[in-house]
């Protein structure tokens, strides 16, 4: 069997889960997900020698997960929507713990790709905006830009919840990412 | 709410790994990705030069040797430089149009520019492979050489295929993110010609110039792409084959011969891709790098197999000759006679023009068999070759392949799929690449040490993959290697072709 191909197995025997969850986490539905792996994996594997290790072919699969949630979508030529709902319609008690997390992940897989890709990497990956912007090759105020408005969304239609905009513009962490592109880290 | 955010996100992973404990993930995802991935790969080996490597396709185990594309090169891998390498949208400023017949110390560009949305290296994972060939300005950069090409070697193989060898080193203070997969290597005879369009084949020109006007140079752009990070002083090694098949389609059809004949001296152009900062956009920067020089290695005469062979054209029979296919591919590109590789069984399915060698049939197929495995959704074809003449036949028993046409009607040229495999299985709608070309296939083993007497057998059987049964008006033919008394070149092979006429 050839090495891309010893790695693939690999790479799904010891990393599968995390990365089918991670697409999860993105697509919001199993056939998405499926779609979205499926597609990761071709773009990761289908040139060169393919990723080196297990840990390389994590890295890449993982950043293809994310541009290949955003280029499909905008391959499908699916417009950002904007979403019109108000706080209003959102659970009035915020001590319904379980509730508020299905209603609020209800709203992030509402959001555009960009700006739901972006908030993924900075709640679940826990990466800053700088981070963000090297792994997707876009610039950290393009990113700000995303999370401002993914965050203005979700509190528009979930009122405040104690979120701190600034902290989500500005915090994460800034030393996870393992891909830069030109060094704008 | 940050706190739920993130454990709301963090749930959603744990549903997404539990899922993937109870689903079929393997059926579903990894499957149809390898399957995708294969296919990529040999996509990508066809679609970058006129003899191609093969992956392995489904039940053949191998590994991919690819000699024959465009350029050595590592595979993008990420970095983690300090220093941001220049990409072209850092070097598309201070441009100034560059004439025909100008020097300077300035770099040599051609830049494109492209219609919104045009640009065919951006990223779609269902187009394997699309090619944009365009007259683009040529333009000077800045005031000194970014890049020069070095060390380049030309040598015209025995059976009319021409090497080039050559390294590109980047000469200037900076890094560049440099796309060696995506450029294009020109082997001219008159560079500073005017022409009305050079003779193309992926990632390779070969022809007169690439000026189109005083001011435009001809460019290729689409197809396969790996950008890297070309560090100061550095160089990557590029090489490439011009097979004699791609040659004598070209406008310069004798240039193998005149080199040969120390007529003429080659120029090879390097057109080097700089890789965009982000997606693919509206224009593409190549760098461009000559060198001018003599070829070494002289044409040799051919085997006495060769002889007499008369073109075949899509469609033709013909009772008096047997069907055949003449392969110039080179010794370095041949698997029979290359330099030993990391692999085991290594194929190409090469250009090959279509003959007809007089004198009647020599082979013909006794038998043609189908298994399907409907669980595994696998093609079992089996074959048997039977000697038609009243003469032992010299074959190479381990070199053949089974060739498999879905809709032969297709025109020549125009199949939207082609697929090889190193067990020698080789598909698409048709196999005719135009009116007087088809693949063949060649491979490493060999077994030439017999003769196959009169009313002699030979059995075969190649297993393809994807198929619930035989597909509606598809069309067999089974490929054999004739084995010659000078098999150590491996320049050009005659291989029998043998149609299923059952």
């Amino acid at each position: 069997m050839s090495r891309w191909s010893d790695t693939l197995d690999a790479l799904m025997r010891e990393r599968g889960r995390a990365l089918y969850g991670y697409a999860f986490v993105l697509t919001g539905n199993a056939a998405d997900a499926d779609d979205l792996l499926q597609d990761a994996l071709v773009r990761a594997f289908k040139r060169g020698k393919g990723p080196e290790d297990v840990t390389a072919a994590h890295a890449y699969v993982k950043r293809a997960i994310q541009t290949t949630f955003i280029d499909t979508h905008r391959r499908a030529n699916v417009r950002p929507r904007r979403d019109s709902r108000e706080a209003d319609r959102v659970i009035a008690d915020p001590t319904q713990a379980s509730a508020t997390r299905d209603a609020l992940l209800e709203a992030v897989l509402s959001l555009p790709p960009r700006e739901r890709t972006c908030l993924v990497m900075r709640y679940f990956d826990g990466l800053a905006s700088p981070a963000i912007a090297a792994e997707l090759g876009i610039s950290p105020g393009t990113v700000r830009g995303y999370l401002a408005s993914a965050v203005e969304t979700l509190r528009r239609t979930h009122g405040d919840f104690g979120l701190d905009p600034t902290d989500a513009l500005e915090g994460g962490d800034e030393h996870v990412v393992i891909l830069t592109k030109g060094g704008t880290r | 709410m940050s706190n739920e955010l993130m454990e709301s996100l963090a749930r959603q992973a744990e549903s997404g790994g539990a899922l993937y404990d109870t689903r079929p993930v393997d059926d579903a995802v990894v499957a149809p990705a390898r399957r995708r991935v294969r296919r990529a790969r040999t996509m990508r080996a066809v679609g970058t030069v006129g003899v191609t490597a093969l992956v392995l396709a489904g039940v053949t185990a191998a590994a991919l040797q690819w000699d024959g594309g465009r350029h050595h090169v590592a595979p993008a891998l990420p970095t983690q430089d300090a220093t941001p390498a220049l990409r072209a949208d850092d070097l598309l400023h201070g441009m100034s149009t560059r004439v025909r017949g100008e020097t300077s110390t300035a770099q040599a560009a051609t830049v494109c520019y492209l219609a919104d949305g045009k640009n065919p290296w951006v990223e779609d994972n269902y187009k394997v492979s699309t090619t944009v060939f365009d007259n683009c300005p040529a333009m000077w950069i800045g005031t000194s050489h970014l890049i020069e090409l070095e060390s380049t070697t030309v040598v015209v193989g025995g059976g009319g295929s021409i090497r080039v060898e050559y390294l590109v080193t980047n000469t200037s203070s900076d890094p560049l993110m440099i796309d060696p997969v995506g450029s294009t290597v020109a082997l001219l005879t008159a560079p500073d010609a005017v022409v009305t369009l050079p003779s193309t084949a992926d990632g390779q020109y070969v022809g007169t110039s690439l000026w189109q006007s005083d001011t435009t140079r001809s460019a290729e752009m689409g197809g396969d792409s790996g950008p890297i990070r070309l560090e100061p002083g550095a160089h990557y090694e590029g090489a490439t084959t011009y097979t004699a098949q791609v040659l004598r389609g070209s406008d310069a059809n004798d240039i193998a011969q005149r080199f040969s004949a120390g007529e003429l001296d080659a120029t090879v152009t390097v057109q080097l891709r700089i890789a965009p900062d982000g997606t693919p956009g509206t224009r593409e920067l190549f760098l461009e790098a000559s060198e001018t020089l003599a070829a070494s290695g002289t044409v040799t005469p051919s085997s006495w197999v060769f002889d007499g062979l008369e073109p075949r054209t899509p469609g033709e029979t013909r009772d008096d000759a047997q069907a055949a296919l003449d392969c110039r591919v080179g010794g370095d590109q041949n698997p029979r006679t290359q330099e030993p590789l990391d692999a085991d069984t290594l194929g190409t399915s090469p250009t090959c023009d279509a003959v007809w060698i007089p004198g009647g049939k020599e082979l013909r197929l006794s038998s043609l068999d189908f298994a399907v495995n409907g669980t595994s959704r696998t093609l079992e074809v089996s074959w048997t070759l039977e000697n038609a003449t009243a003469a032992a036949l010299s074959l190479d028993r381990a070199s053949t392949a089974l060739l498999m046409e879905t809709d032969p009607s297709t025109p020549a040229g125009e199949s939207t799929w082609f697929q090889a495999d190193t067990a020698g299985g080789v598909s698409g709608d048709t196999l005719w690449q135009s009116h007087t070309t088809r693949h063949g296939f060649l491979t490493n083993l060999t077994a030439a040490d017999g003769q196959l007497m009169p009313g002699g057998t030979l059995e075969g059987t190649h297993t393809f993959e994807g198929y619930d049964a035989p597909p509606d008006g598809a069309t067999y033919s089974v490929l054999i290697r004739v084995a010659r008394d000078d098999d150590a070149n491996g320049d050009r092979e005659l291989l029998l072709e043998v149609p299923w006429e059952g």
